[in-house]
């Protein structure tokens, strides 16, 4: 425990360079990875949590919350006026939103993200696959598939998803890169000015669909929000940069590392190869396990004492959630640090857990399926020609790396 | 089944769709309350692993 805090002093889980998603700092939490109490830099304690079992208890337990709180753990001394601009923001931000209005709000947006729903967009982003892997195959090789294919093709899902004209999407497409970072890492002053040109923009789309509503999953959502008086135009607005944006970056770094995965395990790929309908749910749901990054740090405030393991987390102090290493702990897989499109990874961890629980996953799922299955199909020969170096990392977020590879 | 807790993450229908659905709303609902011992076993998995709102229950009946 003493350790435990000193490492608090330096603030316990800084982002950290990519690609080892395993961080030393973690390798020397105490065997069989018990809840660690850190001190955050603002001085409240919270709890390192990183066992499977104990995440998903913790993250389902209604008794912690993700709202602003004096205490909830914020992982880098923040001044005043950020926080004050956090707590604004997080009122209309479903991810910063407790039950019951967490409830109603999710509710809006549901109907879109169902299994059934998202099928419907198959056929479409299927095409779009194609299109991106037609232009690849008439450049010729090598090429960079981040660039090729994974960071613009969940730009054009999203862009179809939420209704915008093709005129527009340049100036979406555009700033969802800088917003994200690909591998030319953008400053602080571009990530800004990206910020404040798409807030412009989706202010401006949600006027238009509220005049004139559309048919889309950001049209229906705002439809439905506007039956309730759950926001006003700026509320509606930071909700639509949350929709679009929230998993963008998430899905980019999925595809080009799970190709690299299955690339680094020709085994494994021949046998995905020989049995992509089979074998094709389990690998998605391997890399999305595998590849569980522990930048992607779930935090939580405790509003009352809560009980685990004869640990009591008192009511004030936070959790951080360490799910990149819940979802190799070696107590939930065996041999976690091996990649293996044979196991059943269905319950990791990489969507979180609980009623946060990402609202978006199945049409992360469909384009991973989509983006693996056509590769490998169209490039019997596909392989690596090179992958980046390590790169710093800017706001705590992987970075979409470089991944060049031939055919 | 629990559809107050439900999130409608579909993981249940998702994994096990010869026994759960969503509905429209995207809450889940069961399409086969005696499924066989295969089908239960999933269910049980699903319930106790993979729900993230553990809106699933079993009972032996």
């Amino acid at each position: 425990m003493t350790d435990a805090v000193e490492r608090g002093a330096t603030c316990p889980v800084a982002p950290r360079g990519w690609p080892n998603p395993l961080l030393p700092e973690y390798d020397q939490l105490p065997e069989g990875r018990p809840l660690t109490q850190v001190t955050m830099p603002s001085g409240s304690k919270a709890w390192l949590v990183a066992q499977h079992d104990h995440i998903q208890r913790l993250l389902a337990d209604d008794r912690f919350s993700v709202e602003p709180h004096p205490t909830f753990p914020i992982r880098f001394p923040a001044p005043q006026e950020l926080l004050d601009m956090i707590a604004r923001d997080a009122k209309n931000l479903l991810v910063t939103m407790d039950p019951p209005r967490h409830t109603r709000v999710r509710q809006m947006a549901l109907p879109d993200f169902t299994i059934k729903a998202v099928e419907k967009l198959r056929p479409r982003v299927q095409e779009l696959v194609d299109e991106y892997l037609d232009r690849m195959e008439a450049e010729g090789g090598p090429v960079d598939l981040v660039q090729a294919l994974a960071l613009p093709l969940p730009a054009q899902v999203i862009c179809e998803l939420a209704g915008i004209p093709e005129s527009e999407r340049d100036t979406f497409t555009r700033n969802a890169a800088i917003m994200v970072g690909t591998r030319h890492s953008y400053t602080m002053d571009e990530k800004l000015a990206a910020n404040e040109e798409l807030m412009k923009y989706f202010a401006t789309l949600v006027t238009e669909k509220q005049d004139n509503p559309t048919d889309d999953m950001l049209g229906n959502f705002i439809s439905r929000a506007g039956r309730t008086d759950e926001f006003d135009h700026h509320g509606l607005t930071l909700m639509t940069k949350m929709l679009l944006l929230a998993g963008y970056e998430f899905i980019v770094n999925r595809i080009a590392l799970g190709i690299q995965a299955l690339l680094d395990h020709p085994e494994q790929l021949a046998a995905l190869r020989a049995d992509t309908p089979g074998l094709m749910p389990k690998t998605v749901d391997e890399v999305l396990r595998y590849f569980s990054l522990v930048d992607e740090i779930i935090a939580r405030v405790a509003l009352a004492d809560v009980e685990i393991d004869g640990v009591t987390i008192k009511e004030g102090e936070g959790i951080l959630v360490l799910k990149g290493l819940g979802d190799r702990d070696p107590a939930k897989y065996s041999d976690p640090d091996t990649f293996d499109i044979h196991r059943d990874a269905r319950d990791h961890l990489a969507f979180g857990y609980g009623v946060h629980q990402c609202l978006g996953q199945h049409v992360a799922r469909l384009m991973l399926e989509l983006c693996l299955t056509s590769l490998i199909h169209r490039f019997p020969e596909l392989h690596l020609v090179e992958s980046d170096e390590p790169i710093e990392l800017v706001d705590g977020l992987p970075p979409v790396h470089k991944l060049t590879v031939g055919w | 089944m629990d559809r107050d807790r439900c999130i409608g993450a579909g993981l249940c229908a998702l994994n096990a769709p010869s026994v759960f659905d969503q509905d429209d709303a995207g809450l889940v609902v069961v399409l086969n309350d005696s499924p066989s011992d295969a089908e239960a076993a999933d269910a049980q998995k699903l319930a106790e692993d993979i729900c993230p709102s553990k809106a699933i229950l079993i009972s032996d009946g």
